[in-house]
């Protein structure tokens, strides 16, 4: 949650990004894992997560100018747009198992789906800490859907030396979670 | 559990939550702990989609087409500059006795001679503790990525010349700055 501060500094940011149309990267930086990671809870699939994410920010970007501020952070803004945009293309779909598993999703409450929502962006931010060599794997495996052997030869190292690297990201990210002030 | 063992088993869970979204147990609490937090990864962006994105909905247009900090020097320096500082610290470590000396000659606590009998005395400490400090950063680094050669020289070759040459600067500047004042 936002202080007044936080918010007020969030004001000045999209005022200026409405000036400058740049200084829109700064908002894409500070939302990107969250406006990701709801859309990846919606959907479950990192295609179509990917598909949503650039649909709300295309849109959001688009329509920045309209964009009144009346005190409510920024990325309640964008989840809206994510929203509509998961919806839409949910509605898309045309394979039966897909709409099935929509459906699924749909039932879930709000406050699980919120609570999913930012436990992976903290999990996401938290990735970004961790030490080079340890992100890199991290993100090769999870984020590149990588093995092990295609990882090492990336690195240049041995496949022993990766899973090593991993297990000290796991163990770090989990300190990080249990100690919740990373 | 032997290491080797704890390292292939959170693989293979990390492997079923990648590719088909299973979390298997196995039979390691401390092991299922992380693989519960692993499966909280999946689906991590690909920084890859993150950045093509951001390069599609920022104009490019509006982006400063050259700065300073693309030139490729300043580019190197910018991502050498924690072995720059490193190496400069070294360099401040071994040049300590030079400076001190110089200090006290200027602030006339010393004699000349005494200055240089300081600096003959104590200079081999100062190299040798700078010397020593930086080989227990190299290992410090080459705990990630494995005591290899290949590994070893590749660390060399990346960051040693930024470490070592800002450590020469640093400790050539403060023996110049003695010999400048007539002190050995």
């Amino acid at each position: 949650m936002l202080d007044a501060r936080q918010l007020e500094a969030e004001r000045r940011l999209i005022e200026a990004s409405k000036r400058q149309p740049r200084r829109f990267a700064q908002l894409y930086e500070r939302y990107f894992d969250r406006v990701y990671a709801f859309a990846l809870t919606r959907t479950r699939d990192r295609a179509a997560a990917e598909d949503v994410t650039a649909e709300t920010f295309r849109v959001a970007f688009e329509n920045l100018a309209r964009f009144e501020w009346r005190g409510v952070p920024f990325s309640a803004w964008l989840v809206r747009i994510a929203a509509n945009a998961a919806a839409d293309q949910a509605r898309l779909a045309s394979r039966a198992e897909e709409l099935s598993e929509s459906q699924a999703i749909q039932d879930e409450s709000w406050e699980a789906r919120l609570i999913e929502v930012e436990t992976r962006a903290r999990l996401y931010e938290l990735v970004e800490r961790l030490p080079g060599d340890q992100r890199r794997v991290i993100v090769m495996r999870f984020g590149q859907e990588k093995s092990v052997r295609e990882i090492a030869c990336a690195l240049n190292r041995t496949e022993g030396a990766v899973k090593l690297l991993q297990h000290r990201a796991m163990q770090k990210l989990r300190a990080w979670v249990g100690d919740g002030n990373a | 559990m032997p290491d080797d063992l704890k390292y292939d088993q959170l693989d293979e869970s990390i492997e079923g939550i990648v590719s088909r979204g299973e979390c298997t147990s196995t039979g390691n609490e401390d092991l299922d702990a992380l693989a519960r937090l692993a499966s909280g990864l999946r689906g991590l962006p690909d920084p890859e989609f993150k950045a093509r994105l951001r390069a599609q909905i920022v104009p490019a247009a509006s982006r400063p087409a050259w700065s300073l900090t693309t030139l490729p020097v300043i580019s190197w320096f910018r991502g050498q500059r924690v072995f720059l500082a490193g190496g400069s610290s070294f360099g401040l470590v071994a040049g300590t006795c030079c400076i001190i000396g110089a200090t006290a000659r200027v602030l006339g606590i010393a004699s000349a001679a005494a200055v240089t009998n300081f600096i003959d005395s104590t200079l081999p400490y100062f190299i040798a503790f700078s010397i020593v400090s930086m080989v227990a950063w190299l290992i410090w680094l080459l705990r990630d990525r494995g005591f290899t050669l290949p590994t070893l020289g590749q660390t060399i070759w990346r960051h040693g010349i930024a470490l070592g040459g800002a450590y020469g600067a640093v400790f050539g500047a403060s023996m110049a700055l003695t010999m400048l004042m007539g002190l050995q």
